[in-house]
């Protein structure tokens, strides 16, 4: 079938919507599919009746995910101990809850709640889309691998969450006693207020009183239940013996409570009920709305899949390998790991040799091959033939679970602002209640007791610093949520902070300018056989090859439903290419001929099919590793904000500055053919002249250069080890993300400024404004979570400039 | 995976109760064009006097209640419970908890529409505003209401949901809080079958009956139309609503202090101050979760707005929604007590009334009606164009309403309060001031017959849907659908104890509202009648039984609707009525009759103003005294025969309600009557009126006009000739 | 004005009541997840009838 090569129309396939480049789409009746796991989804959904699910899919304007098509063997979900601690009973019914990669839309939600009207045996599904988990109920006619394998083939891959796993609990647990707190402080402040404005506006005699103690009544539970967490902060705060932002805030409360309740019975007229009650529920707000702030910008699930929990082939006593839950290993037992299949613990090979890509380790992608009892770490993935190994070390104390749980901890350190911030915080407490103090005991001696306890509520409730601390780690979370949805991770604090001081920036090429690893480019059929028959013959001849070009020609292929052929005699001719024969025609697959080359690809490698007998060419396949899109324009832009970028590569001097010359940088600032090592001192060299260096580089070999540099930023490679020699993790290979990480770094700084600047002259005013008596401890109720929210507001808000940013505006 | 898309065995079947939903749906276009055209019918009555027909049954007096219940509780209760109905089975995936309460409510409602419909026009009514029906009727009300409350609540247990989506919890608020306002503004001692007094008086039953009035509207007009918002919109726009969390926050801050919103009905009334600035302060705090809504809804929108170009159930959602946002800004703004003392007993009340109910409920019901109808016949709407014809003409009528009523408004506030220089009325003569806004009248009949016309049109379309639908699509049987039970949906563990512990506190939560409003009644109520607590002073008497006769029939022409009796403390008013009222001087009003137009000059203190046969001749021709007046005649008056018999009844009724009749006067009090009224016939026959009219109606009714006021009067004459 | 003892009760009541059903509703998980509810509406009245 000669497909007319010229009409590029841009062919998209029905399930995903993915654009699929000409000639690698595969047909099945009138539609048109990427993968074989489109088809399959589409085929699923028409016979049930569901296709509805592209009419609201199209309605919501949004793509489904691409189906992976490798099957996931999820048989280690049936055995006793995993049930026994992933799912409930519930009467004779079993619950499980999922945590479902690929959520995204109203579809998913659709698709998800109606998978009970077309899988035997599951009950009741229940999705919940603000943390993609899914709850399933179903009886014993489904046993729960079935269910993971249709929800993983539906293009949702399903990780089951332990059913009540402490800590998700805990927290729906404390969320909703917050929300009771805030909404019985809400309730009753309203109705106070009712009650007190009735007072204000002169209602008197029998009235006045029974308003007052209603007030009384109402007041009760928000000091002794909604005020509840104040005091426990503050008391911990004092048997630390340091000062919280509570302390003054707890007086204000029970102070204000007491005092109120006191003149209540003796017949006075100061009564704050409606101050404090509001003050509680105020600050109550302002705090949930930050927590929730922040919780979205720092949720690291990415880290914790690492460890996926899968099956794993364990050996029991009668030497048959049976699948188990990677939870259940013990050091010593004997596994089976199958080609393809990656290894999560510290092994010693049993058998005599294994081929192994270590790149997570090593950073080459080069395959390597490993002899019998030789130790292979956590995160290498078995290329060559299966292999049996004795498990050495698991799970955290393997050598990659001892760098994520150090990366886990280290991200947590404060930066350096926010130390200060909570420093300032600290002596302004210790201010306000000396300050409080004295107004008491003047105003006390001139103006009596009443007005006393007036002043020095106002002034302990609106010199209260919270917005000060709140400032500086609001900005930076709301920056780091942001770079983090971009694919930007970021250690801490304070590397953004001294990213400000960057002024030379040193790129490394392979993995950071171009894209690092070969790739299918493009496919032309000049034969008169099928497409799928070419790839399976290539497929086939290339099947025991572990050549680089071949790998990367394998990945490609195995996205098509290849047909199995036999081949005979292989002959590999080093450099040139493999001959050999199957259903008895010659084939050879290697270097085309220099007058056959395709015009268009010409600085890409090209591999051709000919017929041997015939030295017909069949089909050619351009294989290359390309510069990164918009990589020039980036590079332009840091040299106009005057960083000096220099490229520093492992690569030949011809390649380097040809590179140098596209990217528009001058010859001293290009160093080629350099070592980890070469790089270190280049980068050593400049840090003596006193400037600051940043430096990117692919993260596994670059790891000695990017634990010199300043701030070192890594891209591709392993995340956990990079991040153990860098600060900067880039999950995206997106180059323009270098600038928006600069821009980011720049306009955070500005917001907290701004915020510092903010706070500090609110706090100075209130408090003397509220020294001479023009402030109502109700005004101030009112002010103080007022100055917070704004504070809160601004960061939110940001600057325009950071706001363009993360829009994906580069700037 | 098992591919077979037959039920998996394990969900539940059921099927929706649509037939209930439709003949709400039937209802509501009935009842619709009945109260939309007795809208137009009274305002064409105010423009013109002849309209009026000078019949007994179709005066201004007697239509304008029937039009305000049958619009609130007809038009709009029906809607309600159509919309209510269809969307609780569909957000609790269940059937309705029993079709036969369902049908007992549906048919149980009609009735009292139609009881209503009998009874105003024959002029049984109460005579509180928004609550006229007599207490027959109210307790028909009540029990009706009860057995929807139990038919609701129980579809909320029954459910296979487990979340409750936040237009339910719209419904709960409705029916809980109307249940609780409905008992309590209703108490009332009967005197006959069709006649009772409220236990309340004065400035305690203007209180209640407008705690009543603002919350009506509140809780029956708006929390409800809320919770459809909430529903139709998304519906309609295939969009989830814009936040879900800001409609959570909508919903708790309006229920936990929208109830105390009333006093803003009594500004500068005899209510104690600080009742009125708290009534103030919190309408204009009601301002912010109304807009709340209005926002949620409005922005549910985005990305849809191309279709709102096109299609009707769009197009009038969103104009109800912009309505509705203008109308709470409208509301606070007039319940700031400046801006009310120019705003009070004028049109641009009328106004206000009007953009909530025909901008923001009559716009909702159409948008949901144009939903409900294709999706209950299963069929597609018969044509879009005359939907958008009914869209422009309703929505162009209801401006010409609006912008007529603000001026009106504005202009009577404006004459009333003028005063020169030499500090005396620019309009002295009230008649001047209505004249200025007859025009206005006009205009607004005239909008108000295009709404109506927009009605027509909506419901002819309506029809020819249904129509059209009957004939092709034979299968009515009901949709089957499947979903799994609650039980199994549940988290917490221990999930079967929770279920009947949650399905616990509704139940549990309804019924101690009842006992303890029964209870609190029973308990409190006689607190109140006893003399300790009310206020009095001591030149103020009960009315003579004769009195009492005759305001009855001030209440049962509904005089109140177009007179006030409450004079406001500011010195045009001063000028023009005399004293300011006060709390004491309507302490024996069961009801209260302070009346909340004036379309006609106050009456607080008519009394001794015109001698007897003025008022004889101005009752039977109005424009005879007064030239231009629009004040219908009521020469049924002088044929009616007074009831002399059951005033000793009322005597004796009232006495029990706290008002300090003797014995003796109850004893003889048809003596009593026979003379008063001899007198004051007597008095008439020097103008050459005959005897007989001694036992017709006109009598008692000069009487009750001629003692309003009178005792004030005498005190201060009787003070003034002390000092000198 | 001595309604007050009656209407005031009567609103304490009604709030209370409602801040009643505000504790029920929070403890009984109704506002654990506030995004799906809102958009599972959209899809309760497709028939899958056999």
């Amino acid at each position: 079938m000669h497909l007319d090569s010229e009409a590029d129309i841009e062919l998209k396939c029905d399930h995903c919507d993915e654009s699929i480049d000409k000639g690698m789409e595969i047909l099945s009746s009138e539609h048109v599919f990427c993968c074989h796991g489109c088809k399959t989804v589409y085929q699923i959904l028409g016979k049930n009746g569901l296709t509805d699910f592209y009419k609201i899919r199209d309605d919501e304007g949004v793509k489904s995910n691409p189906v992976t098509k490798k099957k996931i063997d999820y048989s280690y979900m049936d055995d006793d101990s995993f049930i026994k601690e992933f799912t409930q009973v519930k009467k004779q019914n079993k619950q499980i809850k999922f945590y479902l990669e690929g959520i995204h839309c109203m579809a998913c939600l659709w698709l998800i709640e109606k998978t009970p009207s077309f899988i035997q045996g599951l009950i009741s599904a229940r999705l919940n889309i603000s943390d993609s988990t899914a709850t399933f109920d179903f009886s014993d006619e489904l046993n729960i691998s079935d269910l993971a394998q249709d929800l993983s083939r539906l293009g949702y891959i399903p990780h089951p969450l332990k059913m009540n796993e402490s800590s998700s609990r805990l927290q729906k647990k404390e969320e909703r006693r917050e929300l009771l707190r805030i909404g019985v402080a809400g309730a009753a402040m309203g109705n106070i207020m009712l009650y007190a404005i009735s007072n204000y506006a002169g209602a008197d005699g029998y009235f006045r009183t029974i308003f007052n103690w209603i007030n009384l009544v109402i007041a009760i539970p928000v000091i002794f239940y909604s005020a509840l967490p104040f005091y426990k902060t503050s008391i911990q705060a004092i048997k630390m013996r340091t000062l919280s932002i509570d302390i003054p805030l707890s007086i204000a409360m029970l102070g204000g409570f007491l005092f109120s309740a006191f003149s209540m019975f003796t017949g006075g007229e100061a009564l704050y009920f409606d101050s404090i009650t509001a003050l509680v529920f105020l600050i109550l707000l302002s705090r949930y709305f930050v927590k929730k702030a922040t919780q979205s910008g720092l949720s690291t699930k990415g880290l914790q899949t690492f460890f996926t929990n899968k099956g794993v082939l364990k050996r029991d006593e009668q030497g048959n390998f049976s699948s188990v839950h990677g939870k259940y290993i013990q050091q010593a037992d004997t596994v089976k790991i199958l080609t393809g299949e990656k290894i999560i613990f510290d092994i010693e090979l049993e058998s005599v040799k294994a081929v192994v890509d270590n790149s997570i380790i090593t950073g080459e992608s080069k395959p390597q091959e490993v002899t019998q009892s030789e130790t292979l770490f956590a995160g290498a993935i078995n290329i060559g033939p299966e292999i049996i190994a004795r498990v050495k070390t698991i799970g955290d104390n393997t050598r990659i679970g001892k760098i994520i749980k150090e990366i886990e901890s280290s991200s947590q350190g404060q930066g350096r602002t926010v130390l200060k911030a909570d420093k300032i915080a600290k002596y302004f407490i210790a201010l306000v209640l000396v300050l409080t103090t004295l107004i008491f005991a003047y105003s006390y001696v001139t103006y009596g007791l009443q007005e006393a306890i007036a002043r020095a509520l106002a002034v302990i409730i609106i010199s209260c610093p919270c917005a000060l601390a709140m400032a500086t780690p609001l900005s930076f979370i709301k920056s780091l949520g942001q770079l983090k949805a971009r694919g930007v991770l970021v250690k801490n604090e304070s590397v953004l902070e001294k990213i400000n001081e960057v002024k030379h920036i040193i790129l490394d090429k392979t993995g950071t300018l171009t894209a690092g690893k070969f790739e299918v480019l493009s496919f032309k059929n000049d034969s008169q056989l099928a497409d799928i028959e070419i790839h399976s013959i290539v497929n086939a001849i290339e099947s025991r090859s572990i050549h680089p070009i071949a790998l990367s020609l394998k990945s490609f292929l195995q996205r098509y439903d290849l047909k199995t052929i036999e081949t005979k005699n292989f002959v590999t001719i080093n450099g040139m290419g493999i001959k050999s024969q199957c259903n008895d025609v010659n084939y050879f697959l290697g270097k085309i001929k220099i007058s056959q080359r395709d015009e268009k690809f010409h600085n890409l490698t090209q591999v051709g099919l000919y017929n041997e007998d015939t030295q017909e060419l069949l089909a050619t396949y351009a294989l290359g590793d390309k510069l990164k899109d918009g990589a020039k324009e980036n590079i332009q832009k840091l040299i106009k904000k005057n960083f000096i970028v220099h490229i520093a590569s492992g690569d030949n001097t011809g390649v380097v500055s040809e590179l140098g010359s596209e990217l528009g940088i001058q010859a001293e600032y290009l160093h080629a053919e350099q070592s980890p090592e070469d790089k270190a001192e280049l980068i050593a060299n400049i840090k003596a002249q006193g400037e600051k260096v940043l430096m990117v580089g692919d993260g596994a070999n670059d790891a000695l250069a990017l634990q010199k540099a300043n701030i070192g930023i890594a891209v591709g490679g392993a995340v956990d080890l990079s991040l153990r020699a860098s600060d900067i993790f880039l999950s995206t290979s997106n180059i323009s993300v270098i600038n928006d990480l600069i821009t980011t770094a720049k306009e955070t700084n500005n917001v907290i400024v701004r915020n510092f600047i903010f706070s500090i002259s609110y706090n100075t005013v209130g408090v003397l404004l509220a020294l001479n008596g023009f402030v109502s401890p109700l005004l101030a109720a009112i002010f103080m979570p007022a100055s917070s929210l704004t504070v809160v507001l601004s960061s939110y808000l940001g600057t325009r400039k950071l706001n363009r940013c993360f829009k994906g505006e580069v700037l | 995976m098992s591919t077979d898309s037959t039920n998996t065995g394990h969900l539940e079947e059921f099927s929706y109760n649509d037939r209930i939903t439709k003949w709400f749906v039937g209802a509501t276009m009935l009842w619709g064009c009945v109260a939309l055209l007795l809208g137009v019918i009274i305002a064409f009555q105010l423009a013109y006097w002849k309209f009026n027909l000078g019949l007994e049954w179709t005066t201004f007096g007697r239509l304008r209640p029937l039009h305000t219940n049958a619009a609130i509780f007809a038009f709009i209760g029906n809607a309600i419970f159509a919309g209510i109905y269809y969307s609780t089975e569909r957000l609790c995936k269940t059937r309705m908890f029993s079709d036969t309460l369902g049908w007992l409510h549906f048919w149980g409602w009609q009735l009292i529409i139609v009881a209503a419909a009998i009874s105003l026009p024959l002029g049984l009514t109460t005579g509180k505003e928004y609550a006229e029906l007599e207490w027959p009727i109210d307790i028909s009300i009540a029990v009706i209401w009860v057995i929807f409350a139990i038919n609701f609540f129980g579809t909320l247990v029954k459910r296979r949901e487990k979340h409750i989506y936040v237009a339910l919890w719209f419904y709960i608020a409705t029916i809980l809080t109307v249940a609780v306002l409905h008992i309590v503004n209703s108490i009332s001692l009967p005197v006959s079958l069709m006649k009772s007094y409220p236990i309340y008086a004065g400035v305690q039953d203007a209180l209640v009956q407008w705690w009543y009035g603002h919350n009506a509207v509140a809780f029956f007009l708006t929390t409800p139309f809320l919770g459809l918002m909430y529903y139709f919109i998304p519906k309609a726009a295939k969009r989830p609503v814009y936040s879900y969390r800001l409609s959570i926050i909508h919903f708790w801050s309006l229920v936990f202090i929208y109830i105390w919103a009333g006093p803003h009905h009594l500004l500068y009334s005899s209510v104690p101050d600080w009742v009125q600035t708290v009534g103030m302060t919190f309408s204009i705090i009601l301002w912010m979760p109304s807009w709340g809504g209005m926002i949620n809804g409005l922005l549910t929108l985005r990305g849809v707005w191309d279709k709102v170009r096109t299609e009707p159930v769009l197009k009038f959602m969103a104009t109800a929604v912009t309505f509705y946002g203008m109308a709470t800004f409208e509301g606070p703004l007039l319940s700031i007590k400046s801006v009310n003392y120019l705003g009070h007993f004028t049109d641009w009340i009328v106004g206000h009334v009007h953009a909530g109910t025909i901008g923001w409920n009559y716009m909702m019901t159409a948008g949901m009606l144009y939903f409900l109808v294709p999706k209950l016949w299963k069929t597609h709407l018969f044509s879009k164009k005359l939907a958008n014809l009914q869209f422009w003409t309703a929505t162009i009528g209801l401006v010409l309403y609006m912008m007529s009523m603000w001026a009106a408004g504005i202009t009577q506030g404006l004459m009333w309060r003028a005063v020169d220089a030499s500090g005396r009325l620019v309009y002295p003569n009230f008649i001047e001031t209505v004249v200025k806004i007859v025009p206005m009248y006009w205009v607004r009949a005239f909008g108000g017959v295009l709404v109506l016309l927009g009605f027509f049109i909506m419901v002819y379309n309506l029809v020819k849907t249904i129509q059209f639908a009957n004939k092709n699509n034979k299968d009515q049987a009901e949709d089957v659908y499947a979903a799994p039970p609650l039980s199994a949906a549940k988290e917490e563990h221990g999930a079967s104890a929770h279920r009947k512990l949650e399905g616990l506190p509704m139940l549990f939560s309804v019924l101690t509202l009842l006992a303890v409003l029964v209870g609190g009644i029973v308990e409190i109520a006689p607190s109140l009648l006893s003399d300790k607590f009310v206020e009095k002073a001591p030149h103020i008497k009960p009315y003579t039984g004769l009195e009492l006769a005759g305001r009855d029939i001030y209440i049962k022409e509904g005089c109140y609707v177009c007179h006030s009796q409450q004079v406001r403390p500011t010195p045009s008013e001063k000028l023009r009525y005399g004293d300011p009222s006060t709390a004491a001087e309507s302490v024996y009003d069961h009801p209260f009759q302070w009346g909340s137009r004036r379309i006609g000059p106050d009456l607080a203190r008519v009394g001794g103003k015109y001698n007897d046969m003025w008022h004889f001749r101005h009752m039977i021709n109005p424009r005879d005294v007064t030239p231009k007046s629009i004040m219908p005649n009521y020469g049924w008056l002088t044929k009616n025969k007074t009831n002399f018999k059951v005033i000793q009844k009322k005597l004796k009724v009232m006495k029990a309600l706290g008002v300090p009749y003797t014995d003796e006067q109850i004893a003889n009090a048809f003596n009593d009557a026979q003379m008063q009224a001899e007198k004051i016939t007597k008095g008439l026959t020097e103008h050459g009126v005959p005897m007989k009219m001694q036992s017709k109606e006109i009598i008692p009714l000069i009487a009750y006009l001629q003692r309003l006021g009178m005792d004030s009067a005498n005190a201060k004459k009787a003070i003034e000739e002390g000092q000198e | 004005m001595n309604i007050i003892y009656f209407l005031l009760p009567l609103a304490l009541l009604l709030g209370g009541m409602f801040v009643a059903f505000f504790i029920w509703a929070t403890k009984s998980g109704q506002y654990d997840d506030l995004e799906t509810p809102a958009q599972r509406i959209l899809f309760d009245d497709d028939r899958n009838i056999k």
